[in-house]
């Protein structure tokens, strides 16, 4: 597999996507306009935490142009019930009750109607026009006051622990060895609690849906999601319905990072498009993006890491405490999975926390959790670097994991590239650079599990020679590129000569969602098992036409060639063979699913340099290096668009994003010029290094990339501003006004 | 004979051990002979991740075990990108 050579996998054509996305041409969620269009809009919770008492919906129904009103009380009853464990799994009670409040408000922004009008003024006014009155409940707004002891408990009936109603949704626990003896043990012991808030992907393209219902009760569903099928599944779910009458065209989409992994809008776009007759459009604003939809978990995590004089780790003890929202479902398994997986302990104990609060119900954000746990725990062994005066890197080689370890969360590691991206990174010329004034330089690591799940694709030759793949992956990161690359590795034909599609849930068979980094991995593994099957189909009518066995033919960078060396057999190239398709026995058309174990454990290593103004606390990143075991690289420009993509998300986090609330528990930094996200300008080229360790399940050796790269950066912030300052910042972000406060104090 | 590894929290279902060795030919067989073994387990693990000798499925339940194979129950982990 690895000695492979490979002729497409690896070089870098033109994104097939790139024309229509630069001309406009391309069509996102809210682009799809339909005859008769309504427009839809929502009513949101003035409250972070309300019983319902009354809604009247006359004012708003006897506006002129408004066609529907909705309330909780016209979508079904959907029970409560998890159906997982512990540390994952799916409640479709709670995403019914998410996309529209039924008795109680949990969030402020939270839906409790919706309008259906001919224009979205008229439909936004409308909402303003609904009266709700409402019995306001205490709010649960952070971690301390959930857990408190006199804590106002959101879900009474669904979560007890020891006999008690608590926000406390789940608690995961990992432990191994004697961590108490192991820590008497330890010459030297990091301890220290850290904070990092809420914070949203930013996506730029905010949620958006059009729906039509037919008279023969069949919804079709276009919106910008990354993964149709679970659309499907999930809007089905949440209105009480045979998933086979809805079909989800996914359109183009303008960012997810996970956040569009779930539903918001669509059952109630379709009961709007039911009770109307007529197609319904549904397009959040940016505040409701921030209010309403899943951001990711603040966090609290305590730390505690035990060593040995000569760096040698003994021991490593975490507390994990994540927000949830409002609904259980917060990333805390894979943050306790991931905390301290990077580096052997021999005795561990990791517990984690899944807490309820009156905010917007999380979802996934890229790598969900790590970062989290990571910040904390790559911010100990900075400090421990130091206390031993042992090289940041030098130390992290000593103790990183490698083939034949074993995880805290169980299994043993196979073959990864942990080792390599630290010699990669103490080898680049960032690491050795000098260092201007008030700047400081950190190093942290990363890990990301990397998911598999199910994936079909569909390849066929048209009879110019070209060819057509379809799967049914929205194309978040590039996907569309490497399937074309893939297909023409197999077949032999250049990569412009084949067209990569993304189908809807009625021409693909089933297949899992864009997200978990396993797209060009396990989407891949079956558009290149079709591919074979396909040129096994080139190879029976080369044999057809010179008249031999299959067996007599190999197939050979798009050329058939005759192995019997006694027949008069040319080369015959595939534009040869494709116009005799027709005779020889039709399409040439092959498809192939697969559903492949876990994608392959991601590792990197990170590097910055910041520079701080010590008059205002203003953090500048002047350099900033990621290195990362790409397994194996089959479009290496959309493998560095993800390491500098990931460490730009992961620089803002740790710098400047968090959600700030006011009192009443409403956010009051709901849009891009209060919610600080990093833009071009604030940032330097982030330089990559793809490292390649190929991954012994993938036939090229493909690991998943998209999720690990923001795993490193809010600890590899954090170090350099420990260099740049003195200060250890124990919170994120570390904007100018913190930053500024702590060096003032200590007089940095 | 499949050898399994609980974590500590899995230990509370399985009268406190640590590994357990079961002949199975397939997560299936396993699952069910657990259950019959340890009652209070039963559909704990239906929804778990599983790993088999390093490689982790989502959906384990027909996956065939070698006679030596490792298996840890855990988790099930999607991701965001």
């Amino acid at each position: 597999m690895s000695k492979r050579k490979f002729k497409y996998v690896g070089t870098r054509p033109i994104r097939p996507d790139g024309v229509e996305k630069v001309t406009g041409r391309a069509n996102y969620g809210a682009d799809i306009m339909l005859p008769g269009m309504l427009h839809g809009a929502i009513a949101r919770s003035e409250h972070a935490h309300a019983r319902i008492v009354r809604i009247d919906t006359s004012a708003a129904e006897a506006m002129d142009g408004v066609r529907a009103v909705l309330t909780g009380a016209d979508f079904p009853d959907i029970p409560n019930q998890w159906m997982g464990d512990d540390e994952g799994g799916i409640d479709f009670g709670a995403i019914a009750q998410n996309c529209m409040a039924r008795d109680r408000v949990l969030y402020h922004g939270h839906a409790l109607a919706a309008v259906a009008a001919t224009t979205t003024a008229i439909a936004q006014e409308a909402c303003r026009r609904i009266e709700v009155e409402y019995e306001v409940l205490p709010a649960v707004m952070d971690l301390d006051t959930a857990l408190s002891p006199d804590a106002t408990i959101l879900h009474p009936e669904a979560h007890v622990r020891d006999g008690q109603p608590s926000n406390i949704a789940t608690k995961i626990v990992y432990e191994g060895g004697e961590l108490d003896d192991a820590f008497t043990q330890a010459d030297v012991i990091v301890e220290r609690e850290f904070k990092t808030p809420m914070v949203h992907q930013g996506y730029i393209e905010p949620h958006g849906c059009t729906v039509r219902f037919n008279e023969d009760g069949k919804y079709t569903i276009w919106c910008s999601t990354q993964g149709a099928f679970g659309v499907q599944m999930f809007a089905a779910m949440v209105l009480g319905l045979d998933p086979n009458l809805i079909k989800c065209v996914p359109t183009e989409i303008g960012g997810g990072f996970g956040g569009k992994t779930t539903i918001y809008l669509e059952p109630v776009a379709m009961l709007l498009a039911r009770h109307t007759g007529r197609p319904v459009r549904m397009v959040m604003t940016r505040e409701e993006v921030f209010r309403a939809s899943g951001p990711t978990s603040g966090g609290q995590v305590r730390v505690k890491i035990g060593a040995k004089r000569d760096g040698t780790f003994v021991a490593g003890d975490c507390e994990i405490t994540l927000e949830a929202g409002a609904f259980r479902g917060s990333p805390a398994g894979a943050a306790a999975m991931t905390a301290l997986s990077s580096y052997r302990f021999p005795s561990y104990r990791i517990q984690s926390y899944d807490v309820v609060v009156n905010k917007p119900k999380v979802a996934a954000y890229r790598a969900p959790g790590a970062p989290i746990s990571n910040f904390a725990v790559e911010s100990c062994i900075d400090e421990l670097s130091r206390e031993l005066e042992i090289d940041p890197i030098e130390l992290r080689l000593q103790n990183a994991v490698e083939e034949g370890d074993r995880a805290p969360y169980g299994p043993v590691f196979k073959q990864i590239g942990l080792r390599e991206t630290l010699e990669q990174a103490r080898a680049h010329p960032h690491y050795s650079a000098p260092l201007g004034e008030n700047q400081g330089r950190g190093i942290a690591c990363g890990f990301w599990f990397n998911a598999g799940l199910q994936s079909s694709a569909i390849v066929s030759v048209n009879a110019d020679g070209s060819a057509i793949v379809r799967t049914g992956n929205p194309d978040i990161g590039g996907s569309r590129a490497s399937m074309a690359i893939m297909v023409a590795e197999e077949i032999g034909i250049p990569v412009e000569r084949v067209r990569p599609m993304v189908g809807d849930t009625e021409s693909v068979g089933y297949t899992d969602l864009t997200g978990g980094s396993r797209v060009t991995f396990a989407t891949g593994m079956a558009v290149i098992e079709a591919s074979q099957k396909v040129v096994l189909q080139l190879r029976e009518r080369a044999a057809i036409i010179w008249g031999v066995e299959v067996d007599d033919v190999r197939w050979e960078d798009g050329v058939a060639y005759g192995l019997n060396a006694a027949a008069d057999q040319d080369p015959m190239p595939l534009h040869v063979v494709a116009p005799q398709l027709r005779t020889t026995g039709g399409p040439v058309v092959a498809s192939a699913q697969v559903s492949p174990p876990a994608a392959g454990p991601g590792f990197a290593t990170h590097i910055c340099d910041i520079e701080v103004d010590p008059e205002t606390g203003r953090s500048q990143v002047v350099r900033y290096t990621t290195v990362q075991d790409a397994g194996k690289a089959v479009h290496p420009s959309y493998v560095e668009g993800q390491m500098q993509g990931g460490a730009a998300q992961g620089i803002g986090w740790a710098l400047n994003e968090e959600y700030v609330w006011d009192e009443d528990g409403k956010v009051e930094n709901p849009g891009f010029l209060d919610y600080r996200m990093p833009v071009a300008s604030d940032l330097p080229m982030i330089d990559t290094v793809i490292v390649e360790v190929p991954n012994p399940i993938h036939p090229y050796g493909v690991r998943g990339v998209g999720e690990t790269p923001i795993v490193p950066p809010l600890a590899t912030v954090a170090n350099a501003m420990r260099s740049a300052t003195g200060v250890r910042f124990e919170q994120l972000p570390m904007s100018p006004p913190r930053v500024l406060a702590a060096t003032d104090e200590t007089g940095s | 004979m499949a050898r399994i590894i609980f974590s500590s929290a899995q230990r509370d279902w399985v009268d406190g051990a640590e590994t357990l060795e079961i002949d199975a030919k397939r997560v299936a067989d396993l699952l069910n002979a657990l259950y019959e073994r340890f009652p209070a387990l039963a559909g704990r693990l239906d929804h778990a991740a599983v790993a088999i000798d390093g490689d982790i499925y989502n959906d384990a339940r027909f996956q065939p075990l070698r006679t030596d194979s490792e298996v840890h129950f855990m988790g099930q982990v999607a991701g965001g990108q």
